[in-house]
């Protein structure tokens, strides 16, 4: 078993830098580049993962601050000009609309749009904002990144997305950060997510 | 629903993390996800080499667009 896998393809093997996986690796370049045009937060799965949780994903989730479309092409071309591909439009005034009108937007680094893929989405509410004012670079993951909270991430798994998948990712970090996570403040962000996410 | 022991070797493998140095760790994890894209690499790129495979990616792929959407 172990010998399989470690007999990575040349494909494979050219996405990883250095000591990193193919998913750290892809998230650290594209993070590095939103570094240099706007405030940004990864959310959700990738945090878990990061923080050694054993299984993988297709898409790592970004929030990032809403900009104007100037600013946002400028990001947008320097993401393709370091080999990234958006997956609903090449046209850049295109992929402005989706993401004004609330949708995200999908970038491989690769054009026959294979995963890993980046999903990102403007801030939409009050508890975004909360979450980017909030964000952190967590010294467990030995990446540099900016994260949203662990304690925004509980919150979302355990109130509003709830599939096993997520519910094991927040007992995870419990685990992981067990005795350092601020309850009240978890309980705060589930009253807003009750609130802004699941009013009906 | 997963099974409780589901849940329980998530529990003991997290507890393995946070108390044992990143190296031990960080191997395993990482080599599950380095194999898991090459698996899936390697057939996406099978896919790409006929017709009906590639009809198939783009069929993958509009799925790809049109899930996600979630409240978080």
């Amino acid at each position: 078993m172990l010998s399989f896998l470690l007999m990575v393809d040349s494909r494979v093997a050219d996405r990883r830098v250095g000591d990193r996986n193919i998913l750290d690796a892809f998230a650290l370049k594209f993070c590095a580049i939103a570094e240099r045009h706007v405030r940004y937060i990864v959310v959700s799965g990738f945090v878990a993962i990061s923080h050694g949780r054993r299984r993988t994903t297709e898409d790592i989730d970004m929030i990032i601050e809403r900009m104007p479309k100037p600013e946002f092409i400028s990001f947008h071309n320097d993401l393709i000009e370091e080999g990234f591909h958006c997956m609903q439009s090449s046209k850049v005034e295109d992929v402005y609309d989706y993401l004004n009108n609330g949708d995200g937007v999908r970038y491989t680094d690769n054009d026959q749009f294979f995963p890993p893929e980046m999903e990102v989405k403007f801030v939409k509410d009050e508890l975004d904002t909360l979450q980017m004012a909030t964000r952190k670079k967590l010294d467990f993951t030995g990446l540099d990144i900016w994260f949203s909270s662990i304690e925004f991430n509980i919150a979302f798994k355990e109130e509003l997305l709830k599939s096993p998948k997520d519910m094991e990712d927040a007992r995870h970090l419990r685990i992981i950060y067990k005795d350092e996570l601020n309850e009240s403040f978890i309980e705060e962000i589930k009253t807003k997510i009750r609130k802004l996410r699941l009013k009906q | 629903m997963r099974d409780k022991l589901h849940m329980e070797t998530v529990e003991e493998w997290a507890e393995f993390v946070r108390d044992n140095p990143r190296e031990k760790w960080k191997k395993p994890v990482d080599m599950l996800i380095n194999a898991t894209y090459e698996k899936s690499s390697d057939f996406y790129a099978r896919l790409d080499k006929t017709a009906e495979g590639r009809k198939i990616l783009a069929r993958l792929k509009v799925e790809r667009l049109n899930s996600g959407k979630r409240g978080e």
